[in-house]
Order: C-alpha cells, then sequence, then structure tokens
C-alpha cells in the first residue's frame, strides 16, 4: 500500500494499531503505534497487579511479532526482576488453543499477554473458559490477561460470557466518560438505529476511523488548499478538541498523541475503563533500545 | 511409551511436582483426542464425496459454514422467541444445520456437479468458484463481521474431576458427536440397504446400473449426505470456534490433508489420519511450538504420501 500512496502523492488516515518502525509524509496513523500501546500498559501491570512473569501470546504476523519483541524487551530491561516465561504464536485463523492453553497453566505465569486477532480470538476465549481460566479464576491466583487486540468490536462475536474480567489496552473505549464519547456513541448510534437498533458498538479502531476525517478537514482549513503536498506540510500539530477518546493532536512524525486506557472486560460486552494514563503519551514509531 | 515421554517431561520441567505434571497430562491427552474428533468431524463429508465420486468437494469448508450460520440463526430465533426452550435448542440446531447444508448439496449436485463426472479436475475448479459464491453470499446476508451463536450454560465451561483438572466440556460434546456421527455413517454405509447401493456404485457402476440401481439417484444422496455431515460439523464447531464468511477455507485445508492421508474415501482410513495427524500435531506443539508443529506434520504428511501416495488405507477398487 505504502508505496502506492507515496508514488501516486495520496493521503491515508490509517486507524487500526499497528508496529510502528514506520512514517511517511503520506500517511496520518491515527491508531497507537506499538509503544504507545504496550510501554504504559506493561507498567500498569506490573505496578498495580504487582507481576514479575508473563506468558506472550499472538497471532503468527508482523503486528503480534513485534509488539511481542518490543514488550519483551520492556519486560526484560525495565520492570523490575521481571522475566519472559513463554512466547509463543499460532498461525492466523488457527482455531486449537488447547495444547497452548495447557502450557501456560503449566508455567502459571502472572500476566497472560496476548496479541491474537481474526476468527482466531474466538476461539481462544472459547476455550479459555472450557479449560476454566476465566477473569475470576484469574484473579483468585492473582493472575491477569492483559490483551492489546481484543475490542468491544471483536467481543461481540466472542460473547461477553467468555470475556468477564480480562483486561485490554487500548487508547479509547466506548464507555469512556466525558461529553465529547457520550455525543459520539449516541450521534453513532442514532445514525446506524436501522442496522443495529441502538445497539451498536464501536471499539477502539472504528474511533481511531473517525478521528481520520476531521483531522483532515482541520489540515485542510488550516493549509488553505486541498493539495497533497501542502496538506502533509499542515498536519504537525493539528488538534482535534472534540475527538470521542478526548483530545488528540498530530505530531510531526504524523502519529498522533493520545492517552493509553486499561479496561476490564463486562459480560455485556463493554468495559469498565480502570486506569488511564495522566499525560498524552508521545508517539514514537522509531523506539531507540526496543527494535 | 508414557514413561518414556514422561521421563521427557520430567526433564523439560523438572521444576514441576509431579501432580501438576500428571494434571496437565490428562489434560493434555484430552487436548489431542479433542483435536482428533475435530479433524474426524471435518474430514467425514468430505471423504465420502471423495470415496464415492472421486470429487473433490472445495466448497467443502462453506457447507461447514452453512451449518454454523444455520446454528447461528436457531440460537437467534430460539433466544427470541423460545426462550423456554433456549437450554435445548442445540439438538435441534444441528438437525437444521444438516438438513441446510443436505438439500444445498443437493440441489449443486443436480446444477453444477452431475455435469462434470467425466472431468473430475473441473469438478475442482467448479467446486472453488462455489466456494467463492457462498462466501460472498454468507458476506452480503450475515456481514463481514465475526459472529457467536450463543451456548447454552451446560456447553460452556469445565468439568472438574480434581482439583485444576479441567476437561473441557466443548471438547467432551465435539468427542461425543463425531463418535456418534462416525458410527451412523459406518452403519449406514455397512448395514443398510442405501449402503450397499453406494457401495455397488463405486465397486462397478456399469454393473450397478444394469441390476437395476439408480446410480444418478445414488451419487446425488451421496454427495447431498457429505455435505449434510459438513454442516453438522460447522453447527458443531460454534462451540469451539468463530463464525465469519470465510471460516470455512481455515478448515479445508486440514480436511483435504486428513482425507489424502487416510487413503481417499476410506473411512477406517479417515478415522487413523485424523487420529495420527492430531496427535502428532498437540504433542509436537506441547514440546516444541504451534507454528513449528504444523510445519513439521506437514512434512511428515508429504514424506508419507511420496512413499504411499495412496494414503495409508487404500481403497480396492476394480479399475
Amino acid at each position: 500500500m505504502l508505496p502506492i500512496f507515496e508514488k501516486e502523492n495520496g493521503m491515508l488516515y490509517y486507524p487500526t494499531f499497528y508496529e510502528g518502525l514506520e512514517a511517511s509524509k503520506n500517511v496520518i496513523y491515527t491508531g497507537q503505534e506499538a509503544t504507545q500501546q504496550i510501554l504504559w500498559g506493561l507498567d500498569w501491570v506490573a505496578k498495580e497487579k504487582g507481576a514479575k512473569t508473563y506468558f506472550l501470546v499472538g497471532s503468527d504476523y508482523i503486528w503480534p511479532r513485534t509488539s511481542m519483541k518490543i514488550a519483551r524487551i520492556h519486560i526484560e530491561k525495565h520492570l523490575k526482576d521481571s522475566k519472559v516465561v513463554g512466547e509463543e504464536f499460532k498461525p492466523l485463523g488457527d482455531t486449537d488453543f488447547k495444547t497452548l492453553i495447557n502450557k501456560i497453566k503449566l508455567a502459571k505465569p502472572d500476566v497472560i499477554y496476548t496479541a491474537i486477532v481474526g476468527g482466531s480470538n474466538v476461539s481462544w476465549y472459547k476455550q479459555l473458559k472450557a479449560a476454566g481460566i476465566t477473569g475470576e479464576s484469574l484473579a483468585k491466583k492473582n493472575q491477569t490477561m492483559l490483551t492489546i487486540s481484543t475490542t468491544e468490536d471483536e467481543i461481540r462475536g466472542i460473547g461477553g460470557e467468555n470475556c468477564e474480567g480480562f483486561y485490554a489496552c487500548m487508547k479509547y473505549f466506548q464507555s469512556l466518560p466525558g461529553d465529547n464519547n457520550t455525543k459520539f456513541v449516541a450521534a453513532f448510534n442514532e445514525m446506524y438505529k436501522d442496522k443495529y437498533k441502538g445497539n451498536a458498538v464501536v471499539g477502539d479502531v472504528t474511533q481511531a476511523a473517525y478521528l481520520g476525517p476531521w483531522l483532515w478537514k482541520a489540515t485542510v482549513e488550516k493549509a488553505g488548499s486541498f493539495d497533497i503536498d501542502k496538506i502533509a506540510e499542515a498536519s504537525e500539530g493539528i488538534e482535534y478538541k472534540e475527538a470521542p477518546e478526548g483530545y488528540v493532536k498530530i505530531h510531526k512524525n504524523h502519529h498522533l498523541w493520545s492517552k493509553a486506557r486499561i479496561g476490564k472486560m463486562r459480560a455485556d460486552g463493554q468495559f469498565d475503563v480502570v486506569a488511564e494514563s495522566p499525560e498524552l503519551i508521545e508517539p514514537n514509531p522509531f523506539p531507540e533500545g526496543y527494535k | 511409551m508414557t514413561k518414556i515421554s514422561a521421563a521427557i517431561l520430567l526433564a523439560m520441567f523438572g521444576a514441576y511436582t509431579w501432580d501438576e505434571l500428571q494434571v496437565v497430562l490428562i489434560m493434555q491427552g484430552f487436548a489431542g483426542i479433542s483435536l482428533f474428533s475435530i479433524f474426524l468431524l471435518m474430514a467425514l463429508g468430505m471423504a465420502i464425496i471423495f470415496g464415492q465420486m472421486k470429487v473433490i468437494n472445495m466448497a467443502h469448508g462453506e457447507f461447514m459454514t452453512l451449518g454454523a450460520y444455520a446454528t447461528v440463526v436457531c440460537s437467534y430465533l430460539s433466544e427470541t422467541y423460545a426462550p423456554g426452550l433456549f437450554h435445548w435448542y442445540f439438538p435441534v440446531a444441528m438437525i437444521v444445520a444438516f438438513g441446510a447444508a443436505f438439500v444445498l448439496g443437493f440441489l449443486v449436485e443436480i446444477s453444477i456437479i452431475r455435469f462434470l463426472y467425466k472431468r473430475p479436475l473441473d469438478t475442482l475448479l467448479a467446486t472453488w468458484g462455489l466456494s467463492m459464491i457462498m462466501q460472498e453470499t454468507f458476506r452480503q446476508v450475515a456481514g463481514a463481521r465475526e459472529t457467536s451463536a450463543t451456548m447454552p450454560d451446560w456447553l460452556m465451561g469445565s468439568w472438574q474431576p480434581a482439583e485444576g483438572l479441567d476437561i473441557p466440556i466443548n471438547g467432551m460434546f465435539l468427542l461425543g458427536v463425531s463418535v456418534l456421527l462416525t458410527a451412523a455413517i459406518t452403519i449406514n454405509m455397512y448395514y443398510s440397504r442405501a449402503g450397499l447401493r453406494v457401495r455397488a456404485t463405486v465397486m462397478n457402476r456399469d454393473m450397478a446400473g444394469a441390476v437395476g440401481i439408480n446410480t444418478r439417484l445414488t451419487d446425488r444422496l451421496t454427495f447431498a449426505l457429505g455435505c449434510g455431515v459438513a454442516g453438522v460439523a460447522g453447527c458443531a464447531f460454534t462451540t469451539v470456534g468463530s463464525i465469519s464468511p470465510t471460516a470455512g477455507s481455515q478448515y479445508i485445508v486440514d480436511t483435504f490433508m486428513v482425507v489424502v492421508f487416510g487413503g481417499a474415501g476410506s473411512i477406517v482410513g479417515t478415522i487413523i489420519a485424523a487420529f495420527t495427524i492430531a496427535q502428532a500435531q498437540s504433542i509436537l506443539e506441547f514440546l516444541l511450538s504451534g507454528v513449528l508443529a504444523k510445519v513439521f506434520v506437514l512434512l511428515a504428511v508429504v514424506g508419507v504420501l511420496m512413499i504411499r501416495p495412496q494414503g495409508l488405507i487404500a481403497s480396492k477398487i476394480r479399475k
């Protein structure tokens, strides 16, 4: 994709969390890059839950691979007395997690840290529950499952009853307080009322996608032009104060300053927001010492 | 064998107590068995069709998806209109899944497959095309999102015969379904008039026709039966997996591997192949990692098939 946007000089507002190691004049990254999503979340679980041992699980492609690499470096170098006791990747779309779950049971990590995507997600949560691993059973043993890949959107497919009590680190949850978000969710429901009957689900990525056009509008107004070069030039410092997630600003590396948040999954498919980074986190797609 | 592997495991996991290891080994044994039942369920329908008419149904996975969506519909209907019966909707969903896939399979045979019996390679292409049409239809009708059928309580969670030992209920359910289905198919194939007609047609089509067997109808019913079985498998998989328009394509590779490895079309071969591959996969995954296990299993299957291209158990057919 990137070479085409660069060659044709187009503009892409790219909304999903991704592995970083990239920055382009022709892209505005409205999701979290890896360090924004990972580092603060790991710090949180180490501090709040006193976690020392981690089992990393991901789907086998570049985003989880890179994310887990960053996570491992952070755990081993920056978290006191902490270590990774297991790291496993499963082929994309794989639906059999029983063996992996047994290995996790044997390793007894304080934290199961996951980046499993797509159809595998559903199997993963269903089989965890079937193996007796639930938010409740983990809490009893002072263990935590923290994911960076499950949003409200996925839970809709997984079924909230399979997810209750697990944690996710995102920058946006549908249940975030604040006028911006309340208005946004109400408007979203109004717009898609025929389709979702007032039960629309908005996940992290949906929100990040929603930011795109507004950021573009603000940039065009600042640049006074639709010209791509001028938009790329004018992007730095563009703010969007009405963002559902609160407030975002475009960094000169074309990523967003955003907060990170921890949500605890509820049976109804929504999250209780239990923690929030105090400041906006600077995007750092080429993190020194994490490559 | 168990002693050796236990010794190996002790060496690997020396830090654990024997009790802990025992529990995990039992669960791991069950993980292998339940993967076996998944493979068997996937492969049965395809084995029936391939064995009978040498048609490789590339849309097999989509018939499973159809069964899965039928289950979602049943779960929704029962939740909305008959909450009192929700507890027991699953067996009904299974029958509906079978029916839906059976009927569609019957229609596909009439409209596509029967014109291609003399061109086996073209059936590959035609059913592949069919699989894409079905995927896109699912996408249009049900949407691209992952969905789930709501499970009744008795299908969720685990059975705990001892402290720390969790046997997944959905795994036991899958095992039960695959055993029953295999038994039903075996009885149907070997101890019923319908089965006799199928076997006669496979062995010698012209002669079977000459003694008054309607071989065309037999083909049609066998194809539909294979598809129906795929539908039941799809329904059963909703307890462990996800449902999306392309979910079927995730299963087709494993299905194909089991059927070919087992020896095309032999039910016994299919069972043995499913068991071997599932055990190899889950043991290797336990000792190594998921990705490596897949690599080694695929290599081993390729190796065996190079030495024995007809698969583990070859059906005896007069050529």
